[in-house]
């Protein structure tokens, strides 16, 4: 049981140094891919937001 | 066959660390922090891997991708740390004993200079701390499921001859990784990690109740007011909190309950009052030697303890603060005291200026994680000996990078709102300004 935890760990970390490498020009701004990815602003609002609702005043004006 | 695959991987993986050293700083983290070398037996024995990962990763950096180490608070305060105790072996009353711990923490430090030199981005960061905390959570994980095997009846205990072998050790270094891993869950986009992270955050805890460590106990209490303060539903979080803690709890034996009683009968307690003795026996020692202390293992030396305080038995000093009061004396603390001063800084920093910045919540997220962290460490530390615990001084170069990160990313911004300022302030004085007709002089 311990083995297999032991590869886990092992696994895991080359993994991590495996991303780490691929995504390490997406600096700070970049969007991470793979495994480890991290959510970004973009990911964040991404997400389904509910629309505001629309003024009368504002809605275009309906014809006929 | 583990002894196989391991030494496979990690020379497989050396070149890489000549050609990037900062894959060098992951692996030397991952073989430093969780010691996986203890655990196999065969050809893994005869070969030093801290010191082949360590040479490689320092002669990649010269070599390939030689970035200066920053000057910021935080380094400087690790030299100056590191020149203090410097100046205190060779001062030591007992040299013989305190060269090799001096060497034993001074090579982990050029590590830390090099980890702060080579974190240059959020990336490096965050695969730093999945390492970080994938090589001590493996104890935690193994632990918990061992826990809840056992009915918590057998004590947890880190990897031998290592700094966190102890249980009080391993029970303190998952208490600083359980607010890590959750800042890793909640910044992961994969939905199975968040899930796992949150499976290892449940058994880490049990880990940390069955270590048998009040102190780290009291750690884990003291780091519950931060947590609930990051979350945006407090009295939800606060519920599940409590429920977890208390499932753990209830799940734990009564010869735990039983220990964790005493530290309301400290008076009555063998160990309490031990621990006591020791903190007053490395005072005396630094106030017979206020500059330079006795040394690194004076307090564990029965000679010395019998010239300081006759009458007391030498073994660890059992805090982070005293341990390093009586080693290295007044000036080594002070400089310890101020990192972690400037570690809570620097998180209270990020925290202040990330909060409107969802480009940075990561950052945010980190550094209120990591003050839980801190504070865990400094409660549940004042109890046990790991003054000089690399992880922790890995996790303040962290901080000082992030903080170098938000700096910099915000640094735009802030010149854009100085310009409106500066707009808007001239805007109001023409506006206040007197009239004067259009093409003509007033008079």
């Amino acid at each position: 049981m311990e083995s297999i935890f032991f590869l886990f760990g092992l696994m895991g970390v080359v993994l991590v140094v495996h991303w780490a490498v691929v995504n390490d020009r997406a600096g700070n701004h970049g969007k991470t891919t793979g495994l480890f990815a991290m959510r970004d602003a973009e990911t964040e609002t991404a997400k389904p937001a509910v629309k505001p609702p629309i003024h009368p005043s504002a809605r275009p004006p309906q014809r006929g | 066959m583990r002894s196989l695959i391991f030494t496979a991987v990690i020379m497989a993986m050396l070149p890489a660390a000549f050609f990037s050293p900062f894959v060098g700083v992951l692996l030397w983290s991952y073989v430093s922090f969780g010691s996986p070398q203890r655990l196999t037996w065969g050809i893994s024995d005869a070969i030093p891997f801290a010191l082949v990962i360590g040479l490689t990763g320092i002669l990649g950096w010269l070599v390939t991708e030689r970035r200066k180490i920053p000057t910021d608070r935080t380094t400087w305060l690790l030299l100056a740390f590191v020149f203090a105790y410097t100046i205190s072996t060779y001062f030591a009353i007992v040299p013989s004993e305190a060269w090799p711990k001096w060497w034993l923490i001074t090579k982990s430090m050029i590590y830390v200079f090099i980890t702060a030199a080579l974190l240059t981005n959020r990336v490096r960061i965050h695969a730093l701390l999945w390492v970080m905390v994938i090589a001590v959570s493996f104890y935690g994980i193994k632990g918990g499921l061992f826990t809840l095997y056992t009915g918590g009846n057998y004590r947890i205990f880190g990897p031998v001859e290592t700094m966190i072998g102890d249980n009080n050790h391993i029970a303190a270094a998952l208490v600083v990784i359980l607010p890590l891993m959750n800042y890793l869950g909640r910044q992961s986009q994969n939905e199975l990690l968040r899930l796992g992270s949150r499976a290892a955050i449940a058994l880490c805890l049990l880990s940390v109740l069955a270590s048998y460590s009040r102190g780290s106990f009291l750690g884990l209490i003291a780091m519950l007011p931060f947590l609930l303060q990051h979350s945006k539903r407090k009295l939800l979080s606060g519920v599940l909190i409590v429920m977890l803690l208390a499932f753990s709890i209830s799940f734990m034996p009564t010869q735990w309950v039983e220990r964790i009683q005493t530290i309301q009968t400290y008076q009555q307690d063998s160990s309490a009052e031990g621990r006591l003795e020791m903190w007053t026996a490395a005072t005396k020692m630094a106030v017979a030697r206020p500059l330079t202390g006795v040394g690194f293992k004076g307090p564990y030396i029965q000679t010395v303890m019998d010239k300081y305080s006759p009458g007391t038995t030498a073994r660890a000093v059992h805090s982070i603060w005293f341990e390093n009061l009586g080693e290295n004396g007044f000036p080594a603390l002070f400089l310890w005291i101020a990192l972690a001063v400037v570690a809570i800084q620097n998180c209270r920093y990020i925290i202040r200026r990330t909060k409107n910045a969802p480009q940075l919540k990561w950052a945010n997220d980190l550094a209120h994680m990591s003050l839980c962290g801190l504070v865990g460490f400094y409660v549940g530390g004042s109890f046990l000996s790991l003054s000089y615990w690399d992880f922790y001084f890995t996790l303040l170069v962290i901080l000082a990078a992030t903080r170098r990160i938000v700096v910099q990313e915000l640094a735009p911004e802030a010149k854009w709102i100085l310009f409106n300022r500066t707009a808007a302030a001239a805007a109001a004085r023409a506006r206040l300004a007197p009239q004067r007709p259009l093409g003509g002089t007033a008079d």
